[in-house]
């Protein structure tokens, strides 16, 4: 099973573009547009990668190295993301903390490749995106605590497995934390109604600013690295907070059916939902983190367990 | 971040910036230890959290030695795998993206030419987090605009994030102390009479606290 995991992991390298390509296909159909294809987002990734890099004036090694440090850290977090509750042994360990930090380390790349161009837009983009990460990462780390309550592990692996069950869905925490996570997944994603991904113009951009200056190759691993992010927070918002079947590839299969419905809600969120004032988005992921702590004291208060 | 960003990267923000030059081995050297150190900790766990961990109370057994450390109840933390794959995967895509460069361009910032004055300062970039922030941290700004017929002669600005701890819980505390002091300081005479007197008083307070029970 680990190895028929390990594969699947690997393959997600290659399966991880179709989900935001889905989402925006999902959108235009709700929307009443035709849209484009779910593949789409391979076709920009394969034009991208026939076309020579940009080097804007006065940028150094931290420009350069950001794009390729940031996709290594989205697949060292595809090597630690557990599908199925099952992880290929690569000596990397399935920490959730690790996972924090990783996605972290991808953001700081970005910022400081901002600085580097100088550039207004990029360094605004940077700014808003790490004025939401302060939030969304105690977020996404206080839903993970949530999770690993159960488990009394913050190794993935026993957090998917403490959450499968029936006896699980009768602990408020649970649902706290499938709330939070929720969030969570909105700014990990970047989605509305806290960033809008398909946005082009520079002054609204959160996540897609500090890309402006880069082409080419760089372009691509940033690109691969978003759609990257989709698998690994939908994968665990799937794993931990939606219910389980029995085997191995039931669990697979269940899986797959899971990703697909986190992407339909995707879509109908962003099709419903405006841009938010970025001023109002901690607020929002501030009383996520109240849900996620009221369902920390409920779980210390017993309730459920 | 910020910090980081503003000093050492992108384009010189001052001409005298531009000609600056790297202070001599010695002084460099300095930091490059603590800084090696501190990358050494991260990435050797091992070496220092099980003598940490032993320190604990009710601390048992303790840890094993070693350069990766595996806590129980976590999904292990191999800092040192996870630090060799990050270089190897980066080095890897680096040489996947290949040297091949389009000739350099001017940054894009809508056809302006990107000149030090219009730079991002630290402030710009730390105005959204601030904004948030603002019920907690309650920064001051002050900003006079000296006018004259119309011309704006000169403009001075000044902000500043005053601590609330120290406002609230710090600076009353030291003044209520400081008061309690003066007080407890007149009793201090110095005279040898005056403690005579004390203690006297001292013995016949515990004498009457024994006589009506309330001592022993």
């Amino acid at each position: 099973m680990n190895v028929i995991a390990a594969v699947v992991q690997l393959a997600a390298i290659a399966i991880a573009p179709i989900l935001p390509g889905a989402i925006q296909t999902l959108k235009a159909r709700l929307q009443g547009r035709r849209g484009t294809s779910p593949l789409q987002p391979y076709r920009t990734l394969a034009r991208l990668w026939r076309k020579s890099a940009v080097d804007p004036e006065g940028t150094g090694i931290i420009y350069r190295l950001a794009p390729p440090l940031a996709a290594a850290c989205l697949l060292l977090a595809l090597a630690i993301c557990p599908v199925a509750g099952h992880s290929g042994s690569f000596g990397l360990g399935n920490d959730a903390l690790v996972l924090v930090g990783l996605l972290a380390l991808a953001r700081f790349a970005l910022a400081a490749a901002a600085w580097d161009t100088g550039s207004g837009f990029a360094l605004m983009g940077a700014a808003r995106d790490l004025t939401i990460a302060v939030f969304g990462e105690a977020l996404l780390t206080l839903a993970l605590l949530v999770a690993a309550l159960p488990a009394h592990s913050t190794d993935l692996r026993a957090m998917v497995a403490a959450a499968g069950g029936e006896h699980i869905w009768g602990a408020p925490a649970h649902w706290c934390g499938a709330i939070a996570f929720a969030l969570v997944i909105l700014v990990e994603t970047g989605r509305q109604p806290i960033d809008n991904p398909d946005t082009h113009l520079e002054l609204t951009m959160i996540h897609e600013g500090p890309l402006l200056e880069y082409g080419g190759r760089d372009l691509a691993y940033l690109q691969w690295s978003a759609a990257t992010r989709h698998w690994i927070v939908l994968v665990l918002g799937a794993s931990l907070f939606l219910p389980h079947a029995g085997g191995f590839a039931a669990s697979l299969g269940l899986l797959a059916l899971e990703l697909a419905a986190l992407c339909g809600a995707l879509a109908l969120v962003e099709t419903t939902q405006a841009k938010m004032r970025i001023l109002r988005v901690p607020a929002l992921l501030g009383v996520g983190a109240m849900i996620a702590l009221v369902g920390l004291g409920t779980w210390i208060a017993g309730i459920g367990t | 971040m910020k910090v980081v960003g503003l000093v050492l990267l992108g384009q010189p923000r001052r001409p005298e910036s531009a000609q600056a030059v790297d202070p001599p081995v010695g002084m460099r050297a300095g930091m490059a230890v603590l800084a090696a150190l501190c990358v050494l900790l991260g990435v050797v766990p091992g070496l220092v959290v099980p003598t940490l961990a032993a320190l604990a109370p009710g601390a048992h057994g303790g840890l094993a030695r070693g350069v990766a450390i595996s806590i129980p109840g976590t999904g292990s933390l191999p800092a040192l795998a996870l630090a060799v794959g990050l270089v190897l995967l980066t080095t890897f895509l680096v040489r996947l993206r290949g040297s091949r460069r389009s000739a350099p361009s001017p940054v894009w910032s809508c056809g302006q030419p990107v000149v030090p004055a219009l730079g991002w300062t630290s402030a710009a970039f730390t105005k959204p987090l601030r904004l948030v922030l603002e019920v907690i941290l309650r920064p001051q700004r002050e900003l006079d605009v000296v006018r004259s017929s119309g011309i704006v002669q000169s403009v001075t600005y000044s902000a500043d994030v005053s601590s609330r701890v120290d406002e609230r819980m710090v600076e009353p505390a030291v003044r209520y102390g400081l008061r309690a002091a003066a007080v407890a300081r007149r009793l201090q005479s110095g005279n040898v009479r005056t403690y005579a007197a004390y203690l006297l008083a001292l013995v016949a307070g515990l004498l009457v606290l024994v006589r009506i029970g309330v001592l022993g």
